[in-house]
């Protein structure tokens, strides 16, 4: 690559920087976003100010996850917008011009920026429609801009597109070669991976030896010596993004798992030294203090040592995922006329054998460790055990007995934080209301400080509670932005919503003939049905008007019971025990999706027990077939997707649960949208544990009646969302308004009353914005009906006193 | 001093109305104008000169086809505009393989042995019109009549070859608008190509006028585009007929039961895979169109038997089902949406364009 042909030329030339930043981490804690997941749109920023576009320049105005010039990435988050377009509007792009180059070269520019799940990413564009020599190249990336000042924390891929001149056309590699050389002058450690072919013309895919995917040089060389179908070209553009996204989160999670393994293998080094302490401690006179002080010692390590194991794992899961998301990238553009991606393959094939596997042997190899460290823990407890206890205090915090229960204290802290997604409502403002309400609240004078605020919720009792963490900001719309956000993160336990008891107090501190006084009433009628998971009858007032809520004319017990005026159910800790106890019966329902007997995809859906062995959930989740346009699926198909199905229990942290599969399909019914599973019982787990959920088929529905739905939205883990009763749909099925999401088919909807099961969740009633549900009245009668020896085993294990 | 047929012109002209797309257009070849010229010394008894064409495609490889377009009377030094605009090819696919030839000749009788004939066949506007499309049969039926009565006339009265207009269109190089091509029997000097020009009338110009185009023979071709032929086209065909018939059955049916319409789903794709299979054999239509077709179907079976319920399990995203996905090529909701919509704006486009081109 080190003599540039200089008479090789490029007609139309483009180039492209496909940019990867990563937006979120496990490690982000509170915070919405890592601390450095603007900086990708900064950069953008400073790249206007050198190169004097003014759309760069301005572009924070332009993308949602910025108010004004402030970084405000939980407007992603309310405007639901997780794989979408950041600009503004919804707009695809941004066109702009490049300032003159030097010898007056004209150069359009294209920037599409996205949120992909946790990612950002760009697809940032500069293309000419003259004909550049090789020399000339460099003007696409204009004082090498490009590649320095955008530094994405996943990586970055570089394609040059172009059509060579006719001359060229036997040598295109040498041509490919040159090309990069030039656009990458001195750096000789980029090499030629390999050669493809997409649509139809060659394609170079180059790559430098740096190991940080932040620097790591990934460039792509793609020439035009064919016509190519515009629609064949936008489905490249596509799902090129995709691909190159699932590329670079590989090889950046690849890095993390690396940096685990050295540290896990740092703190197995410190666990010989203990073990080496341990026999040293018989020979000392305080033993006990000793052993207590190197059993502290060992739990810290454990502590460390097993999150860096647990990180390890979740690594190795992110990578599995990305490399089936990175094939079936590949299959679809594989599946385009004359193309033919070896290279990508061959990514595949390093992915599989050497880092899939080199993480499998790490953590393997780790696995030894932690069990010598249990054991080295358990013999150092038990020989604090059979010291006597004579000896003297270890240090001055208290006793080793002390310290062994602050320890487990702080292991109960955690477990409950890790489970508190049980307790969220999945709330959310429709993005076309978000910013109105936001305007409404800085309007109202409590907003004007953070000290009138806190008295106003302060002086409310309903909002009482959340007054001393007010999040405190030195302006009123963005105290407006964060109570909102506060008031969503932080739900109340009784099922009310906070955001609407803050409008209702307001408003009922403003005159009525102010117009502010009609903007949160309206606001309040918008939000309600969405909020308060109430009636979508928008006559329904689900909370007290001015007269029993405004807490400063009425006593406080008047206050209370007005509170509550619909009798709706507290939330106690025996309610919570109860649910938790019902969640055990749920389960994720993984079933394979195969078509004319090939795996596509692993959709998911929710599960549970009726008996200690037959399980419910909804016959689309077991068929693997969208009901709105799929046709029947196959019998063969079916077979092998219940053969391969799984329920998995116990799924409440992640990388846990126990997996049952699928003995028979009991029976199942197309119109009642329902399947009844005798599941494989296991000897190391019984399913008898998990126990079964309680069925209610003859329950009177009322607009009170309340329900919780246990589910796992989007395959993850458990959540419970609450709703009432809204209509019966037809003899056999009802509406409900529980928040739910695609997962959560199958789930039970349980009586809050009783936490008995009422209804099967099917799905979404779209025009009505309700959720609908088969009735466990309907599914008995019809199982009855066709199969009425599974109906008396059910009855059987419901009600054991009518046998 | 050149003398035959010159080289293929493609002259200034306004920007033609629309552009070809290969594997995603239609074109139709036009004699917009011709002109027939011989000196005075050339044939002493020259009456009529007949203007006749015979195209040979990829389309219909074996089968070049003839046309009679026009008999005229003609008189020596002067030139006889025979102010023809006739269709020389149907709608036709623009396939990158595809080529076409076109030969167009000039032949000039001698004697008045058949005036009575030409008389009559200038009163009639009797004009053979070549098809290469749909009725193929039709064409080939033309194509002999044709052939024999050229070679009636031939009989009738001694009769000369001017010469041959022979033009060479590749598809995947052919361009909207007009080409031109020029000819002399004796030596003429023909107009350099920078000089030709089509006005916006659509008449050829010479610009420089140091030569007259009016000691030439000349034939001016037009090539046209479409986006989309529309339905209407399509009537005639046997899997247009089938998609018609399953679409509108369903259409008609109404199922409450979920077994039921599930099962006419099942019925619906299995209807256009071999609605697909059928029409892929036309090779007279473009594929996207038919494409385009059945997508357009699809979206109407579709929202007769949405249910009103949304299954929610996760995993599935917006995608089409798999036969769908395989018969149209396309992969998501969105995308059919899309392809929906800018089928109506490419039929919409192409109706205008119709009616512009006045055919």
């Amino acid at each position: 690559m080190n003599e540039i042909p200089q008479t090789m030329a490029l007609q139309c030339p483009s180039l492209t920087l496909y940019a990867f930043h990563l937006r979120n981490s496990i490690n982000q804690g509170l915070q919405p976003t890592v601390s450095a997941a603007p900086r990708l749109w900064e950069q953008l920023v400073d790249l206007g100010n050198v190169l004097h576009i003014r759309e760069l320049q301005i572009l924070r105005q332009k993308l949602i996850c910025y108010e004004g010039n402030r970084y405000f990435p939980e407007a992603e988050d309310l405007w639901g917008a997780e794989y979408l377009t950041l600009l503004e509007n919804n707009e695809p792009s941004l066109y702009f011009q490049v300032p003159l180059q030097a010898g007056g070269l004209e150069l359009q520019g294209l920037l599409c920026p996205f949120r992909l799940h946790d990612t950002y990413a760009i697809d940032l564009t500069l293309c000419s429609q003259d004909t550049l020599t090789l020399a000339q190249l460099n003007y696409l990336n204009p004082q090498n801009l490009i590649l320095q000042n955008i530094q994405a924390s996943l990586g970055k891929t570089l394609l040059l597109f172009g059509q060579p001149k006719e001359a060229q056309k036997d040598n295109y590699q040498v041509l490919a070669d040159a090309c990069v050389a030039q656009l990458c002058p001195g750096k000789h450690s980029i090499h030629l991976v390999d050669t493809g072919s997409l649509l139809g013309n060659p394609i170079f895919e180059y790559e430098s030896g740096l190991t940080n995917p932040a620097n790591k040089l990934h460039i792509l060389v793609w020439l035009k010596c064919h016509d190519m179908s515009s629609n064949h070209m936008d489905r490249v553009a596509e799902t090129l993004l995709h691909l190159l996204w699932c590329r670079h989160k590989i090889l950046y999670v690849y890095q993390q798992s690396h940096w685990c393994v050295i540290q896990a293998k740092k703190l197995y080094g410190i666990l010989e030294q203990y073990r080496n302490n341990y026999s040293q401690v018989s020979e000392k006179e305080n033993r006990r203090s000793h052993l207590l002080n190197l059993h502290a010692k060992l739990q810290q390590l454990e502590l460390d040592y097993t999150n860096y194991l647990d990180d390890l794992t979740e690594h190795e899961k992110t990578i599995t995922i990305n490399y089936i998301n990175y094939k079936t990238y590949l299959e679809k553009l594989e599946k385009l006329p004359a193309t033919q991606l070896s290279f990508c393959q061959d990514f595949l094939q390093y992915v599989g054998n050497k880092l899939q596997r080199q993480i499998q042997v790490d953590r393997d190899y780790l696995g030894m460790g932690r069990d010598r460290l249990q054991r080295l823990k358990a013999t150092v407890r038990e020989s604090i055990t059979t010291e006597p206890v004579a000896s003297e205090p270890w240090s001055g915090q208290g006793s080793g007995e002390q310290e062994c229960k602050s320890a487990l204290a702080l292991q109960k802290e955690l477990h409950y934080y890790g489970n508190n997604t049980l307790k969220i409502n999945m709330p959310g403002i429709p993005r076309d209301i978000y910013p109105r309400l936001r305007q409404a609240l800085s309007d109202c004078d409590q907003f004007k400080n953070h000290g009138r605020l806190f008295d106003f919720f302060d002086a409310n009792e309903p909002l009482q509670q959340w007054c001393d963490d007010l999040p405190e900001v030195d302006n009123r719309t963005e105290r407006a932005e964060k109570i909102i956000s506060y008031l969503v993160r932080n739900p109340r336990s009784d099922g009310q919503n906070n955001v609407l008891i803050l409008l209702c107090l307001l408003k009922d501190q403003i005159d009525p003939i102010k117009q502010l006084y009609q903007t949160l009433s309206g606001l309040l009628q918008e939000l309600t049905p969405i909020l308060s998971g109430a009636s979508s009858n928008s006559n329904v007032v689900p909370f007290p008007t001015q007269t029993n809520i405004n807490s400063q004319s009425l006593p406080k017990a008047e206050l209370a019971l007005e509170a509550n005026p619909k009798g709706e159910p507290m939330s106690s800790i025996v309610a919570d025990a109860k649910q938790l106890n019902c969640a055990r019966s749920v389960a994720c329902v993984s079933v394979p999706q195969i078509v004319s007997d090939n795996l596509k995809k692993i959709p998911t859906g929710t599960g549970w027990l009726v008996t200690p062995n037959l399980a419910l959930t909804c016959w689309h989740v077991i068929e693997a077939r969208d009901p709105r346009q799929d046709s029947l699926i196959r019998e063969s198909d079916l077979q092998k997707q219940i053969t391969n199905s799984t329920f998995t229990f116990d799924f409440t942290q992640p990388g846990e649960g126990i997996e049952y599969g699928i003995e028979r399909l009991e029976h199942k019914d197309v119109n009642l949208d329902y399947a009844l599973l005798r599941l494989r019982d296991r000897t190391d787990s019984p399913l008898k544990k998990w126990g079964f959920l309680k069925l209610d088929a003859d329950v009177p529905l009322t607009l009170k009646t309340q329900f919780y739905v246990i589910q796992h939205p989007k395959g993850l883990l458990q959540h419970r969302s609450g709703g009432v009763f809204v209509k019966e749909a037809s003899n056999t099925k009802i509406l409900h308004n529980s928040p739910t999401e695609p997962g959560t088919s199958g789930a039970p909807v349980l009586n809050a009353i009783n936490f008995r099961v009422v209804a099967l969740h099917n799905g979404e009633r779209e025009s009505e914005k309700l959720r609908e549900a088969t009735t466990i009245k309907a599914i008995l009668a019809d199982i009855k009906q066709h199969r009425p020896e599974l109906y008396d085993e059910i009855v059987a294990v419901q009600n054991p006193n009518q046998e | 001093m050149p003398t035959g047929a010159s080289p293929l012109y493609y002259p200034e002209q306004p920007p033609p109305p629309s552009r070809l797309e290969l594997e995603n257009s239609y074109f139709r070849v036009k004699l917009h104008d011709a002109q027939a010229f011989f000196q005075a010394n050339f044939l002493q008894n020259a009456d009529s000169v007949i203007f006749s064409s015979s195209i040979t495609s990829s389309f219909q490889p074996n089968s070049p086809t003839q046309s009679l377009h026009k008999i005229s009377t003609i008189q020596r030094n002067t030139p006889c505009r025979l102010g023809i605009s006739t269709n020389l090819t149907e709608w036709l696919p623009a396939l990158p393989g595809a080529s076409l030839q076109i030969n167009i000749k000039y032949t000039v009788l001698q004697g008045r042995p058949i005036q009575k004939f030409i008389d009559h066949m200038q009163q009639a506007d009797l004009v053979a019109k070549l098809s290469l499309r749909p009725d193929w049969a039709v064409a080939v039926k033309v194509t002999n009549i044709v052939g024999k009565l050229l070679s009636f006339l031939a009989q009738e009265g001694s009769q000369q070859d001017l010469f041959s207009l022979v033009m060479d269109f590749n598809v995947a190089d052919l361009r909207t608008g007009y080409y031109v091509v020029c000819g002399s029997h004796s030596d003429e000097v023909w107009p350099a190509p920078q000089f030709l020009r089509i006005d916006a009338n659509g008449r050829l110009m010479e610009r420089s006028s140091d030569i007259s185009l009016s000691r030439l023979s000349y034939a001016v071709i037009q090539v046209l585009g479409l986006k989309r032929l529309g339905i209407e086209e399509f009537r005639d065909e046997s899997w247009w007929q089938l998609l018609q018939t399953v679409k509108e059955n369903i259409l008609d049916t109404d199922s409450t039961d979920e077994l039921e319409r599930r099962k006419l789903l099942g019925e619906w794709y299995f209807a256009l895979k071999q609605v697909r299979e059928s029409a892929r054999k036309r090779r007279e239509f473009l594929d996207n169109e038919i494409r385009d077709i059945i997508a357009t179907a699809q979206r109407e079976v579709e929202q007769k038997l949405r249910p009103q319920v949304t299954a929610e399990f996760f995993g599935t995203d917006d995608e089409l089902p798999y036969e769908l996905q395989d018969i149209l090529g396309i992969e998501t909701e969105q995308d059919l949406q899309k392809l929906v919509r800018d089928y109506q704006d490419a039929l919409e486009v192409s109706q205008k364009l119709l009616a512009d081109y006045n055919l």
